[in-house]
């Protein structure tokens, strides 16, 4: 059976209800480092998800954030992120989704992303476009100078050389753009590129579950995608993503590229 | 031995199952002509079969009694009541005004209930001796007692027209002496509504178990009643009809279901 994209917003809002659901209760926090969380709520959303991924559509691939990788055998790929956004979660900050993309040999297709605080589906299907709740379409910025962008990032987890080079990035950016927005969860940052409300996104060394829905959302509403370096952006983890509207690309790129500063941290 | 549900996977079933009913609803009116009866029949099915796959997997050997397809036994005593779509004229009119019920039943008693409103994302639930809630809040009926301040619910059974004239007597007599009398058309929706107290008290006629199943242990954990028409426990049986109330309210209301059987002899 081949899977339709009401197949995956369907999906991402019942998980969404079991978030909502729990959202503001006490939870069970467990780190699997330093600062990344996992509660209970991520695991019983993720095992909803994977029994009816199961199911439904037997012999697919699924990436997953916290049971990791199920092999498959017919080319179809499954992207969970079940909670994107746990920190913010566990601290009841209401701004987290659920993230689930499928792509179809090697490709991302199909993408649903679900905040279950407001209700806000997002959703495309490669080639036809990318939506808000089933009717919106949804448009990137035309923003074409940075300092008129308003832009977002997220931080890597480990305290790495990536992390040092996330955090002068971060200090180039603010100082060019109107600002930079730090949220929480890449996932949600990426629909509001696509939605147009921000106008560029970065992240070093992210997942791939992080990236996959958010990163075809926002290419179908107009934006382009790419490695932090350029070239196509690869679902190999660790991802690092530049994204934003056509005209604002190129001049991210740029900045990446700059040699470091004097007074740049090394 | 089998997993036992919570409160909470009730709460999580209920909301599941709703987001077929909102997707639809909203898709109806984009795509379809209002009553488009397929459509709702299709999206009735897929809250069924959802609750019916989630139930099974998590819960083998449970029994389960459902309003489309009918009873699935299990291999215990623990039984499960599961309406996907209450309110279906509702729903295929396009009034947003239907719910989700699921009820969990085991030594003979309601022990769990979940009512879901997909739309106003309101749910009802109750758990037995803990009380019934709105979402995370407590809730609890009406003390009212002034039949002239009250507002009821009732019901009309589709199918069985003598049942809906006998029922006519009754809600003529309410009419008149009660504030006024709605008839809203998802019963487990009219039974949350008695259990915070939205109104004061439901009559029905002749309904089935899985309108009863949910509703009735959030009313009476709201600390409401609820009878057979004659003021009897045996709601629960055929011919399943009942009065549910909070306890200032609900003798006033035997005494006019009484009235109203007196005057048809």
């Amino acid at each position: 059976m081949t899977p339709q994209l009401s197949d995956l917003t369907t999906l991402a809002r019942q998980a969404g209800e079991i978030l909502r659901a729990g959202y503001g209760k006490h939870h069970q926090i467990e780190y699997k480092g330093r600062i990344n969380l996992v509660t209970e709520v991520d695991r019983q959303s993720e095992t909803f998800l994977l029994d009816e991924i199961h199911r439904r559509f037997p012999g697919h691939e699924i990436f997953a954030e916290e049971t990791g990788h199920t092999h498959g055998v017919d080319g179809w790929c499954w992207y969970i992120d079940p909670l994107d956004g746990t920190t913010n979660f566990a601290h009841d900050f209401p701004l987290f989704a659920v993230s689930l993309a499928l792509a179809r040999h090697g490709q991302v297709v199909l993408a649903a992303v679900y905040n279950p605080m407001t209700h806000e589906c997002y959703a495309a299907e490669r080639g036809q476009g990318a939506w808000l709740n089933d009717e919106r379409r949804l448009r990137v910025s035309d923003v074409d100078q940075l300092v008129n962008g308003l832009l977002a990032t997220g931080v890597p987890y480990d305290v790495s050389a990536d992390n040092y080079v996330s955090l002068y990035t971060y200090c180039r950016f603010s100082i060019r753009s109107q600002g930079v927005r730090r949220f929480g969860a890449t996932s949600l940052a990426l629909c509001d590129l696509a939605a147009g409300r921000l106008d560029g996104y970065w992240h070093y060394s992210t997942g791939s579950w992080d990236v996959a829905a958010g990163s075809l959302i926002a290419e179908e509403a107009g934006a382009v995608i790419s490695n932090i370096d350029g070239t196509p952006l690869s679902l190999t983890p660790p991802c690092s993503i530049a994204a934003a509207n056509p005209l604002l690309h190129p001049r991210m790129l740029a900045v990446f590229n700059e040699p470091r500063g004097k007074f740049e941290i090394n | 031995m089998n997993p036992q549900p919570t409160l909470f996977d009730l709460q999580i079933l209920a909301r599941q199952a709703g987001v077929y009913l909102r997707a639809g609803y909203g898709h109806m009116h984009v795509v379809h002509h209002k009553g488009d009866r397929d459509v709702v029949t299709e999206i009735d099915r897929r809250s069924e079969e959802f609750l019916l796959e989630n139930i099974r997997r998590r819960f083998p050997g449970h029994a389960i009694v459902t309003e489309e397809s009918g009873y699935f036994a299990g291999q215990g005593e623990a039984c499960w009541y599961i309406d996907p779509l209450d309110g279906t004229s509702n729903y295929t009119a396009g009034l947003p005004h239907f719910s989700v019920s699921i009820a969990f039943v085991e030594k003979k008693q309601v022990q769990l209930a979940a009512i879901y409103d997909p739309l106003r994302d309101e749910c009802f639930s109750a758990e037995l001796g803990k009380g019934a809630r709105l979402n995370d809040q407590p809730i609890h009926v009406s003390p009212q007692g002034n039949i002239q301040e009250c507002v009821f619910g009732t019901g009309f059974t589709y199918g069985k027209r003598d049942k809906s004239l006998t029922n006519l007597k009754n809600y003529d007599l309410f009419s008149t002496r009660a504030l006024s009398v709605r008839r809203l058309g998802s019963a487990a929706l009219d039974m949350s509504y008695v259990a915070c107290g939205r109104l004061h008290g439901y009559w029905v006629v002749e309904v089935a178990p899985w309108d009863i199943a949910a509703g009735s242990l959030i009313v009476t954990e709201a600390g409401g009643v609820i009878t057979d028409l004659a003021g009897g426990p045996n709601y629960n049986q055929p011919p399943y009809s009942f009065v549910a109330a909070g306890p200032a309210i609900h003798p006033q209301m035997l005494d006019i279901l009484r009235e109203a059987r007196e005057s048809q002899g």
